[in-house]
């Protein structure tokens, strides 16, 4: 552990994900408005600037927003919001009531960190709104349930399934040892993002969020667990021929405890470091088909689906570009665990002791 | 196992595996999602009896099974068993004795109909007293005498029919006493089998053979991949090369830091911040060199048809800027690494210390000595980048909207187009297949002492 956090870009990439995590946590009490609060009038609203010097140019305590007014272009019927300099400020409020959600996953409230107060003429726009006028800062805080989850439960699926072939395949050996290696060299010749692609789009435009979830973590499991399999696999032939798998048969432990409490184990650190270097990809891989609409369906938000206007519409986000922080946040992510895996490597690799 | 016997033994098991798994896709995309054909129910300009013709000509209403069958025996050849005789389909022969006069047998369309393979239609009348019996259908005419109490069978080959979709009926004529139809039968010589040139089904959506579509698509993203490959290997082996020299340095530092941004930005997100920053710079004032810098999407420009040559590959390579080096960014982080890291490997080697220490210039060292030794894992680094490459492209071609497979399948998936998804499917596979084969091959050459695994 010392030793991870000695390497600066591990710690700092630890960091951000727990920032990021935390967030998720409480992302209804953090975010100023629920993830399906839509306003048609504010479409396509620009982050509101949040002011802390008011007209005399004296710096206010208590930060404050202007409120817009929607401007029509005459020539190309385009609405934008400008910022009305002339009217009453709108001041910021800690813990303002707004849309009810349930804090942890359990306490139904409608406190909020930060907003406008209730019935105000501006709303907190942070990094401003979608096609629909949704506050696209709440949706970030909302998407990252989706698609920081994602990828750790694709990654665990995909563990427990290398884990288990692997275990099994390399501890038995023979005909067992034949065809689980048989099945992991057909699962990596498949052409894993196009059947990612063909097979998401044949789930059910009616399912519920949470079954394209798992049906997506099911996808990517199924596309991915073949190469984890033949190093772990590698792994355990080794590991079987030290002295204490041997002295656990001679005790008479059977075949299944033997893999699960003296062969896996040792394998620990491979298995850690290889998942933190796999989570990136699958987060990466549900905010592909969630771009292309393919992936997690409207209204349930995640940084995938998020940048789906910009995906199907470049000129869209030329007139929008707050529309692309998702991206934004999903490089970062994937940064921070790239880091980390890096650092974990480095950390755990026995030939640098 | 030998060479022949690794290659073999991947060839065996990739084929049944990418049928396995374009079955996954059909089962499941038939389980879950409503055929091609359904959207067009709430549609009130389309009749509904006409929509249930369509999806019977498809084959849409048989088992899942057959139809998963049916598509398969198409992709291998075209496979069809045919015994040397069997009655017309759905042809119901005339009880009474027939003539003098004309008499018209139908042949109701139907799929067995169509696909059959035989080469003739052969019919037996029987009885009369010398008839004389003219059997005409589509362009073939066959003619014979029935003597009194005797038969005759008449012969329609189909090389003389001509097109049996436009053939509906058979037409007799007969002077003389009546004949009885004994059988009308649709006969076939040679082997129990006939092979046709591999298809992959109907498009719903154009209706054009599968391969029609994806042909010139797959010509397409192999452009893209080949030219995106290219410039990966151009950027990242001096880039290895030189970091590796010039380990630790300034530019080493910013190399690694640039590698992994690489790494962590998703393709498509890339390929968006281009695009924008392109469509950016088509509102710089005319005078601007910048203007019109790259078009945004798309294979060519409207009135590609009129272009010279040489105006056509410009505009050929203007649209394929973009998407190539995208795809290319994606896989040169990596290779840079290895690269870097294989060098630096083998410069600690004790050979390159025997060779600096005679005296041998540093570039020679370096260029002739480690860097031939340090290209070995490199080769088999193609292993891994080509899969990867085949997926990012078709992310990227879908954001650029290019015209390769990816572009093409995205389409399908979303129009529903059933047999072009399982297509694009099934050539990705046995472009894959042939990717990693290439890679061994590629890998052995270079390497002697290598043996497959």
């Amino acid at each position: 552990m010392k030793r991870l956090f000695r390497n600066r870009l591990a710690a700092l990439g630890a960091a951000i994900l727990a920032v990021l995590y935390a967030l998720t946590l409480i992302g209804g009490f953090v975010a100023p408005h629920e993830y399906r609060t839509y306003d048609r009038s504010s479409a396509w609203h620009p982050p509101t600037p949040v002011r802390f010097f008011d007209a005399d140019g004296k710096f206010t305590f208590r930060p404050f927003v202007f409120p817009t007014r929607a401007v029509t272009d005459a020539e190309t019927g385009a609405v934008r919001h400008v910022e009305d300099e002339g009217a009453a400020p709108v001041p910021l409020e800690l813990f303002v009531r707004g849309d009810r959600y349930e804090l942890l996953f359990c306490l139904e409230t409608d406190v909020h960190l930060v907003g406008t107060p209730r019935g105000s003429a501006q709303k907190l726009y942070l990094l401003g709104t979608d096609r629909s006028g949704r506050d696209v800062f709440s949706r970030l805080v909302y998407g990252s349930r989706i698609s920081l989850s994602i990828g750790l439960v694709a990654v665990l699926v995909t563990l427990g399934i290398g884990l288990a072939v692997g275990g099994i395949s390399g501890y038995f050996g023979g005909a067992v040892d034949l065809v689980a290696q048989r099945l992991c060299e057909m699962v990596l010749m498949l052409p894993a993002f196009y059947l990612l692609i063909s097979l998401s789009g044949s789930l059910p435009a009616e399912w519920p969020s949470e079954a394209t979830y798992f049906a997506i973590v099911l996808l990517l499991a199924f596309v991915g667990w073949g190469g984890f399999a033949r190093v772990v696999r590698g792994l355990v032939l080794s590991i079987r021929a030290r002295d204490h798998v041997a002295a656990a048969k001679a005790l008479g432990l059977g075949d299944a405890s033997t893999i699960r409490r003296h062969v896996l184990p040792a394998t620990i650190s491979y298995v850690v470091v290889s998942a933190t270097l796999r989570v990136p990809g699958a987060i990466l891989a549900e905010s592909a088909l969630s771009a292309l609409n393919l992936g997690i369906r409207e209204p349930a938000a995640s940084w995938g689906n998020m940048l789906a206007d910009a995906t199907a519409n470049v000129l869209d986000v030329k007139a929008h570009p707050w529309t692309l922080v998702p991206g934004a946040a999903i490089c970062l992510t994937v940064l921070a665990f790239n880091w980390l895996g890096d650092g974990l490597r480095d950390a755990l690799d026995p030939r640098e002791t | 196992m030998g060479r022949r016997g690794a290659v073999l033994r991947r060839l065996l098991l990739a084929i049944p595996s990418v049928f396995g798994v374009v079955f996954v896709v059909f089962a499941l995309n038939r389980a879950f999602v409503a055929d091609f054909y359904t959207r067009f129910k709430q549609n009130p300009q389309v009749s509904r009896e006409i929509l249930e013709r369509q999806r019977r000509d498809a084959g849409l209403d048989r088992p899942l099974v057959e139809q998963y069958l049916r598509w398969l025996r198409g992709v291998l050849f075209d496979v069809r068993f045919r015994s040397p005789r069997t009655p017309v389909p759905g042809v119901e022969r005339p009880e009474a004795a027939v003539g003098p006069g004309p008499l018209a047998i139908a042949i109701p369309a139907s799929p067995a109909w169509l696909g059959d393979a035989s080469d003739a239609i052969e019919i037996e009348v029987a009885g009369g007293g010398d008839s004389d019996v003219v059997a005409r259908a589509g362009g073939g005419e066959a003619r014979a005498r029935v003597d009194a109490g005797g038969s005759a069978t008449l012969r329609l080959p189909f090389a003389s029919v001509g097109d049996r979709s436009l053939v509906d009926r058979v037409e007799l004529a007969v002077s003389g006493a009546p004949v009885r139809v004994e059988r009308v039968d649709l006969v076939a010589s040679g082997p129990g089998f006939s092979l046709g040139w591999p298809n992959l089904g109907l498009s719903f959506e154009y209706q054009l053979p599968v391969t029609t579509v994806l042909g010139p698509a797959l010509l397409r993203s192999f452009l893209l991949i080949a030219l995106a490959f290219l410039l990966t290997w151009l950027v990242a082996i001096p880039a290895g090369v030189w970091c590796a020299v010039h380990r630790n340095s300034i530019g080493d530092r910013l190399f690694s830091l640039l590698a992994l941004a690489g790494m962590a930005l998703p393709s498509f997100f890339v390929a968006i911040l281009l695009l924008v920053a392109l469509s950016l710079a088509a509102d710089l004032p005319a005078s601007s060199p910048f203007r019109n810098l790259l078009p945004i999407g798309g294979l060519t420009s409207p009135g590609f048809g009129e272009m010279s040559l040489g105006v056509k590959l410009l505009d050929l390579a203007r649209h394929l800027a973009v998407p190539v080096v995208v795809i290319a960014l994606e896989g040169m982080a990596s290779l840079q690494r290895v690269m870097r890291g294989s060098l630096l490997d083998e410069l600690r080697a004790g050979y390159v210390v025997t060779a600096r220490a005679k005296g041998l210039p540093e570039n020679r060292v370096i260029y002739r000595h480690a860097l031939r030794n340090a290209i070995n894992p490199l080769v088999s680094h193609v292993g891994t980048l080509f899969p990867a490459l085949v997926g990012g492209s078709a992310l990227v071609e879908m954001v650029c909207a290019y015209p390769g497979m990816g572009g093409v399948l995205l389409k399908a998936v979303r129009d529903n187009d059933l047999y072009v998804v399982l297509g694009a499917n099934l050539l990705a596979g046995l472009l894959l297949v042939a990717g990693n084969l290439f890679s061994d091959f590629l890998l052995q050459a270079v390497d002697p002492r290598v043996e497959a695994a």
